[in-house]
């Protein structure tokens, strides 16, 4: 089994490291019992055939698991919401994949002639997927495709390179600059293992990379994530990171444990410099047992960016009865920080690879799934009506675009796939997501009626029509709600005429804004989101792809064309001469980290901004371990 | 189970070293390119490109199994590329023959028809055409110098409305990227100010920004 979705951490976990979790292992055990016992056509079906005490198993099931647990002829009756194309988890075969309501849950159902059914929760709110597909539209894809198929598409997801067949631009681009790592994540399969061909482009090839991102058309590449293994290994990142700047890339993040910032003080400063705008940095919780990865460096990373004066996009990987409790605990933690942490963008589990069905729907979480427990653990300070899937910002994007006659970024990505909302701490410690006093659902039919109306006017025209609209923007602005440091009308006033997009900037110092990117795996899997996609890897081969092709499918894309790129053995015997595998790799010292005064400081006082009763925070001692020791 | 397959399997690195005990110096200097200067891997050269023709539609099943034998051919680390076109009956491949001058994984064509066989689908070595297929030129050069096939206008425009202001439009972003530039140089230059240990570091003598007359008169306009 494989699991994929945090920061640096697209992770994995073998079916042999599995093996060494007890807990697994049981329900591995079980689920073979039970394959015999009432046989199911393969491992992957859920679907149980009807049986005499079906009725009482089922109600024994957990609430949130019976979805999986209905015969095929219940399934069958479920309302259809659309259909889709999607993969066999087993074999690959391209089958009807079937979207429909089971109660509160959407689900996808899929029939392989050779494998059987799969059924998988693919959205945990019927409502919220509905209010989120009401934003969608089909962007612009590449002018330019790197790569011409014969089949134009039509074997998608295996014509990737990208296709002309693909419907959005480049939103943000991944380049890795290395596979080497210093951790050894047992769940990730995004590093060289030892004994592992070693992929680290030379600088020429990486500026190569990026001169090839920033040549799309219509819309270059703008927004870069330098990512790895972790990129921090490679002797060149600051100088990677200025070629990125020189290139053009405004935005300029790195995808990091921000474990050798913590160590090396100097190198914050140093790629700051440089250019980079964010650090993209793995946290999958705030206690010691969520997130073992970074917990004990998390304080000097943060000390080391407030130096430097780099802002942090906090990225957890959420799976569910593994870290789904400390949801709210991590926006409150980012809130505490939020001086430094600008974002923190949950990434619920994708399962990538072979898995029991148990385990996959114990561990299972969508973006709903996720929103849901936020509202519970923030006591409904940040609520499921609060959020918005991310296309919703195409209609602003596209206002600006109708006005100025100037390309815009799209964010043309399936609504299933990402969801966000701004969250603003008040002077008075009250915490105010941004729905609270912007009427967002009106705001943007407002302006798409105003682009329409702008269709075949002149440019003068088209101004006289964008002050008529703006004159009227009040109507969705409360401002007795609205929280004291902000002006929003004058803000927004300033991005759609002046299209100062500094002000954004501004706007962000008062907020930390909450995102969600759900990718996909073999179980979820729907073409109508691939081919939407907008998270891309720039291949040393100057192909790109959809982060969902090339992390879904790694030994076509990800994994055969690093490998074909990678450094042969004996050339890298000689260039590297004194390396070896175990000096890579970090060791921490436990006891020392937690005796510094800025892991004191960090985990020791904090504010509840989530406390009962909600009305500006609590001051709350050693926060984060007590809370879920 | 024979007495090699429970010896624990090879490392990839291991078996790589291995593979390449007889690489020397000028193998490994032949996976490079060189352009401006510069030296790029580029893992192959002269390798091959198969079509076959004229296959019988119904082994191929339909669409989607045609689209699964397409990533069935693309598992092997032999083949670069393989597109499999139901609509025309056709296959086209890209693979590393074995004379390729390389040090990738090599499959040969009968090995390539033998697959085909395994998998239910019967070419026919009259309706196939195998040639040298130029890696660098036809596949490495175009992915990173791909030419437009179409183009969209801004969203409210027609394309005839954009053509019109694409002049404008492309001398609004010269002038945009250099602003930029500017921004960032002033950026660079006043947080090595706040960070004189770096400016020393880097060898950069940071000195004090002259000041206008305006400016001396009346102080320096305060930053937002």
């Amino acid at each position: 089994m494989d699991v994929l979705g945090s920061g640096d951490s697209i992770g994995e976990m073998s079916a042999q490291s599995a093996s060494e979790v007890s807990v697994q292992l049981d329900l591995e055990k079980t689920m073979e019992e039970e394959t015999v016992d009432q046989n199911l056509i393969s491992n992957i079906n859920n679907v149980r055939p009807e049986s005499a005490d079906s009725t009482d198993a089922q109600a024994k099931i957990d609430p949130i698991l019976a979805p999986y647990h209905r015969t095929i002829e219940e399934i069958e009756k479920m309302p259809i919401i659309e259909t889709t194309k999607t993969v066999c988890p087993e074999c690959k075969l391209i089958i009807d994949g079937t979207i429909y309501k089971d109660g509160d849950n959407v689900m996808i159902r899929k029939n392989c002639p050779e494998h059987g059914w799969t059924i998988e929760k693919y959205w945990e709110d019927y409502d919220m997927y509905m209010k989120m597909r009401r934003y969608n539209y089909y962007g612009r894809g590449f002018d330019n495709p790197n790569y011409i198929t014969e089949t134009k598409g039509a074997n998608c997801p295996f014509d990737c390179g990208m296709c002309e067949r693909h419907k959005s631009h480049t939103g943000l681009a991944n380049v890795v600059v290395t596979n080497r790592c210093h951790l050894s994540c047992w769940y990730c399969f995004f590093y060289a293992k030892e004994g592992e061909a070693i992929y680290e482009p030379s600088l020429p090839e990486i500026e190569k990379i990026f001169r090839n991102l920033r040549n799309q058309k219509p819309i270059p590449a703008n927004a870069i994530q330098i990512t790895g293994g972790e990129p921090t290994m490679h002797p060149h990142i600051v100088e990677i990171i200025s070629m990125a700047k020189k290139a053009g890339f405004d935005q300029i993040q790195l995808n990091t444990t921000g474990i050798n910032l913590a160590l090396n003080p100097d190198l914050g400063p140093k790629l700051r410099h440089a250019g980079v705008s964010t650090l993209y940095m793995s946290y999958d919780g705030v206690s010691k047992r969520a997130n073992p990865k970074n917990h004990w460096e998390i304080p000097a990373t943060l000390e080391a960016a407030r130096k430097a004066g780099i802002n942090i996009v906090l990225v957890p990987t959420v799976i569910r009865t593994v870290n789904d409790h400390e949801l709210g605990a991590m926006i409150n933690f980012a809130l505490n920080n939020s001086d430094i942490i600008r974002a923190v963008n949950f990434q619920p589990v994708s399962l990538v690879g072979r898995m029991p069905s148990r385990l996959r729907e114990k561990q299972r979480i969508s973006i709903p799934g996720a929103i849901k427990l936020i509202e519970q653990q923030t006591n409904g300070v940040v609520a499921k009506e609060d959020w918005f899937s991310v296309p919703y910002i195409g209609g602003i994007n596209k206002f600006i675009e109708a006005l100025t006659g100037e390309y815009k970024y799209d964010m043309s990505i399936h609504f299933a796939c990402g969801a966000g909302t701004y969250v603003f701490l008040d002077s008075d410690n009250k915490i105010i997501p941004i729905t609270r006093f912007v009427d967002a659902a009106g705001l943007i039919e407002h302006l798409q009626r105003t682009v329409d109306e702008m269709e075949g006017k002149n440019r003068m025209e088209r101004k006289l029509i964008a002050v008529k609209a703006l004159l009227g923007f009040n109507k969705f602005i409360d401002k007795s709600k609205q929280p004291k440091s902000v002006n929003f009308s004058k803000l927004l006033m300033s991005v759609l005429m002046k299209h100062d997009f500094a002000t954004i900037g501004k706007f962000q110092m008062k907020s930390v804004f909450l995102g969600m990117m759900h990718f996909q795996d073999e179980y979820t899997y729907d073409i109508h989101r691939v081919e939407k996609c907008d998270i891309h890897y720039a291949m040393p081969d100057g192909e790109v792809l959809p982060f969902c092709t090339f992390n879904v499918f790694p030994e076509v894309y990800r994994d055969k064309v690093q490998k074909q790129y990678s450094i042969p053995s004996k050339e890298w015997q000689q260039t590297h001469s004194d390396w070896s595998y175990a000096k890579d790799k970090y060791v921490r010292n436990i006891k020392q980290l937690e005796s510094t005064p800025e892991y004191r400081k960090t985990y020791g006082q904090m504010i509840d901004y989530f406390a009962l009763p909600v009305n500006g925070g609590k001051p709350v001692a050693n926060f984060a371990n007590e809370a879920f020791s | 189970m024979d007495k090699s397959e429970k010896q624990p399997k090879m490392s990839e690195y291991q078996q790589d070293l291995i593979n390449n005990a007889n690489v020397n110096e000028e193998s490994i200097k032949k996976q490079y390119i060189e352009e401006n200067g510069n030296l790029y891997r580029v893992p192959y050269r002269t390798v091959a490109k198969v079509v076959f023709s004229n296959v019988d539609k119904s082994e191929f099943k339909d669409l989607e199994h045609a689209a699964r034998l397409q990533y069935r051919l693309m598992l092997n680390d032999a083949i670069l590329k393989a597109r499999v076109h139901y609509a025309r009956g056709n296959i086209i491949i890209i693979y590393n023959p074995p004379n390729a001058d390389n040090l990738k994984e090599k499959i040969s064509l009968d090995d390539i028809i033998k697959f085909l066989a395994s998998e239910g689908v019967h070419v026919s070595k009259d309706h196939m055409v195998n040639e040298d297929y130029d890696y660098y030129k036809n596949f490495y050069s175009y992915a990173f110098n791909s030419p437009s096939i179409r183009e969209h206008a801004p969203y409210g425009y027609t394309i005839q409305e954009w053509k019109k202001m694409k002049p404008e439009w492309e001398k609004k972003k010269a002038k945009y990227k250099k602003k930029n530039e500017e921004k960032f140089h002033q950026f660079q230059m006043d947080y090595l100010k706040e960070h004189p240990e770096l400016a020393k570091e880097y060898g950069i003598n940071i000195s004090e920004e002259k000041l206008t007359i305006v400016q001396k008169l009346f102080g320096k306009k305060k930053k937002q």
